[in-house]
């Protein structure tokens, strides 16, 4: 028991430092992206503003990396809960990772070079990503549910 | 063996063979789903019979091609009669042609005009419809089954009112009503999505229907409702989107073989009849059978010179040579051309439904030689050698040789479309406008023939005409002793911006013969006439102010003032260039007939005048 104390103390400190470095980076490239884009906005820069999907797709990319961004903030407390076996906790921290990321990252290249009318390919990172996140959130509501937490 | 089979469950429920298993599943049905979509989209549609969805189901999708259109005068070719579409003066102001004065007015929301109506008696007749935003918009009525057209229409780049014989080619003294027109039977054809007249033969009733008014999306591209249906599933537009595979539901012109694609936008653009004539019932009764992406002399077949047309006389909007004249012919000028015979030319090239000026449907670019760079390179590479016209004049212009403005159609001189090779012989073979002497307006079809033999390195032409009418300079030649379109054609040459000779002051010259073009019986030559010396004095005034201070105390010329009025402005005109001091205006060449004092040869131009072709009216398809 001991043993296996000292080596899952590392590995949810481990993680909970992951989170708020991946947080904080998603966090703040989202937000410069967000600042530039709505610079280019406000100064009705012609490449952005005469594309309605291209503005739409990164408007969707700004606002889901920052908010995703939070939400792996949000995420530290609940990183190791002990509702959770460590395969779990350790593949509900890396979903919610790569979700965070696809998904922002979907909407931004389904904004570049797309067709008329439709994004371009890259937008299916996108629902992938959702499902990874929504992978996530299942798991750890079911966790909430079942027993105790942090 | 047991511990095999164990092995082999936990290596199932291992995540990684799940995900495998997951992943592979979902391949294998996006890959059959794909080449269902692959299959579907290589099975023909037959258009004829889809429904059409409109304009508005197109946006979603196409985003940017609707907003492009959307800004074309296509688009607003036929309207409701609103705020937004009406663009005539109707605070109640008046005008008066014929000696019958109609008012314009509002009643409430409704636009009044009031006229003669169809049985001659004084009407107030509420605007039902607009026809037409670039350049003049006319206006509809609604008379029981039927929407009229009155012969009153607004000139909207000149902000007046003017009577339609000034626009098509009527001379006066034409009857007041003799443009008030049947909505159902004509116009509707062509400035509609899919016309279907629905003329009762039994009841001689129309119940007429467009399934959208103007020329939208459908008017090209088909019926759009299978496309519409079929393009709701997103895989089959990614297919589409990255396959470049050619969408069997809906036309692109661009992917259809040549004539074709010509077809498209001829079947407007190029006047035709029913093919066989008998067909004229199916088309008053079920509409033009015609769907963007046919072919269209399945139903019709173009007007020539040798068309023959009941009631009609259709050689007169031909030159002799065959070549069109009038505007709504450009698909015959094309289907003439050996750019379009030889080289697949097509409308394409040049024009665009979604970019450029919707002035003309054209690129800046596509207005200059990039409009032949790509079939002809190596000419317009070295055009001034291949033109022998100094670099940069107006003589390397590759339109002003090869498609000069000859063909009249909505009160303005166009380009031919007839694409050829210039020769100035045409102008005595076929009495025909040519296009040397159209830049060179001060000299006559002789020194061009002769001239460009010369450049070619050939010996003088031996057929030259006889008649000395051809010494003189052929815009004054044709201006005044020319038949009407001849008559236009001068009088847009002799105040065009394209000129052989630069100088403003140089090109004033014409103005005595421009004011016996504000004589003229037709109102449609005294407008060119007058908008041409109009431009010659502007521009005169820019390198010399006191020929336009002088000018801009004379009063306005009205082609369709009463007689007395247009003669007495044409005078007042008259008396200003011969007090005016021509001391720094420099001569023209012997070929135009003018004395010291820049005045008109009274003899030559007596004997011009005798020679004037008369012509019965010419009707303007378009």
């Amino acid at each position: 028991m001991t043993t296996q104390k000292k080596t899952e103390a590392p590995a949810a400190e481990g993680r909970a430092r992951v989170h708020a470095r991946f947080g904080w980076t998603l966090l703040l490239v989202s937000l410069v992206f967000g600042a530039v884009m709505e610079t280019l906005e406000g100064f009705r820069w012609a490449p952005l503003v005469r594309d309605a999907w291209m503005q739409r797709l990164w408007s969707l990319a700004h606002f889901h990396g920052a908010a995703f961004g939070l939400l792996n903030l949000i995420y530290l407390p609940w990183a190791d809960t002990r509702a959770l076996s460590e395969g779990r906790r350790t593949s509900a921290s890396r979903m919610l990772m790569v979700g965070s990321a696809a998904m922002p990252l979907g909407f931004l290249l389904g904004g570049i070079g797309h067709p008329e009318g439709d994004p371009s390919m890259g937008i299916f990172l996108a629902p992938v990503g959702a499902l990874f996140i929504i992978y996530t959130v299942a798991v750890q509501t079911l966790a909430a549910w079942r027993g105790p937490s942090a | 063996m047991h511990r095999a089979m164990k092995s082999v469950g936990a290596r199932v429920r291992s995540p990684y063979v799940a995900w495998g298993i997951g992943l592979g599943v979902l391949a294998m049905v996006a890959g059959l789903a794909l080449r269902a979509t692959a299959a579907e989209v290589r099975t023909p549609v037959e258009l004829g019979p889809v429904p059409y969805s409109g304009s508005v189901s197109c946006r979603p999708c196409h985003p940017d091609h609707y907003e492009s259109w959307r800004r074309t005068f296509h688009r607003t070719m036929t309207q409701e009669a609103s705020g937004e579409a009406v663009l005539g003066d109707f605070s109640g102001v008046s005008f008066t042609y014929a000696g019958i004065t109609s008012r314009f007015l509002r009643d409430g929301d409704r636009y009044v005009i009031e006229t003669l109506d169809g049985e001659g008696r004084m009407r107030r007749q509420e605007v039902a419809r607009t026809v037409g935003s670039r350049r003049i918009q006319q206006y509809l009525v609604r008379e029981g089954d039927r929407y009229i057209r009155l012969p009153l229409a607004w000139d909207i780049e000149a902000r007046h009112w003017f009577h339609l014989a000034g626009g098509f080619l009527d001379p006066d003294g034409t009857d007041f009503n003799s443009h008030r027109a049947l909505w159902n039977a004509n116009c509707i054809f062509c400035h509609n999505v899919k016309a279907r007249p629905g003329y009762d033969w039994q009841r001689a009733r129309f119940d007429s229907h467009v399934e959208e008014l103007g020329i939208a999306c459908e008017a090209c591209h088909g019926p759009g409702d299978t496309h519409v249906a079929r393009n709701t599933l997103p895989l089959r537009r990614y297919y589409l989107h990255y396959s470049d595979k050619e969408d069997p539901s809906i036309i692109n012109p661009m992917r259809l073989e040549p004539l074709r694609r010509i077809q498209v936008c001829g079947h407007c653009h190029g006047q035709r009849m029913p093919s066989p004539l008998e067909r004229i019932r199916q088309f008053l009764s079920e509409g033009d059978p015609y769907t963007a992406g046919d072919n269209l002399s399945t139903y019709t077949r173009p007007l020539y010179r040798e068309s023959h047309l009941e009631g009609v006389d259709v050689s007169l909007r031909f030159w002799r040579d065959g070549t069109p004249r009038l505007s709504a012919y450009e698909y015959q000028g094309l289907l003439m051309s050996k750019d379009f015979q030889k080289g697949g030319l097509t409308c394409q090239h040049c024009h665009t439904m979604h970019g450029g000026d919707p002035k003309g449907m054209i690129t800046q670019e596509k207005r200059g030689p990039a409009a032949c760079q790509e079939c002809h390179p190596a000419i317009v590479a070295r055009a001034a050698e291949h033109s022998r016209h100094r670099e940069g004049s107006a003589g390397t212009d590759c339109y002003a040789c090869h498609m000069p403005k000859m063909a009249y159609g909505i009160m303005r001189i166009h380009p031919t479309h007839r694409i050829q090779v210039p020769d100035p012989s045409r102008a005595w073979r076929h009495d025909m406008p040519e296009a040397c002497t159209l830049c060179h307006t001060d000299r006559s079809v002789k020194w061009a023939a002769q001239t460009l033999r010369k450049q070619q390195g050939l010996p003088p032409p031996e057929e030259l005409p006889s008649d000395p009418a051809f010494d003189v300079a052929e815009s004054v030649r044709t201006l005044l002793s020319g038949d009407v379109v001849q008559r236009a054609v001068s009088a847009t040459a002799l105040g065009e911006k394209r000129s052989a000779t630069a100088p403003p002051l140089a090109r004033l010259w014409a103005v005595p013969f421009l004011l016996q073009g504000m004589e003229d019986d037709y109102a449609a030559i005294r407008r060119m006439s007058w908008l041409s010396l109009e431009t010659l004095v502007e521009r005169a005034g820019e390198v010399k102010p006191a020929v336009a201070a002088s000018a801009g105390q004379l009063p306005r010329f009205q082609p369709q003032a009463a007689p007395e009025e247009r003669e007495r402005v044409v005078r007042s005109w008259r008396e200003w260039w011969a007090a005016l001091d021509k001391g720094d205006i420099p001569r023209p060449d012997p070929a135009v007939p003018l004395d010291a004092a820049l005045e008109p040869l009274p003899a030559t131009v007596e004997q011009l005048l005798r020679k004037r072709a008369a012509q019965p009216p010419i009707q303007i398809g378009e």
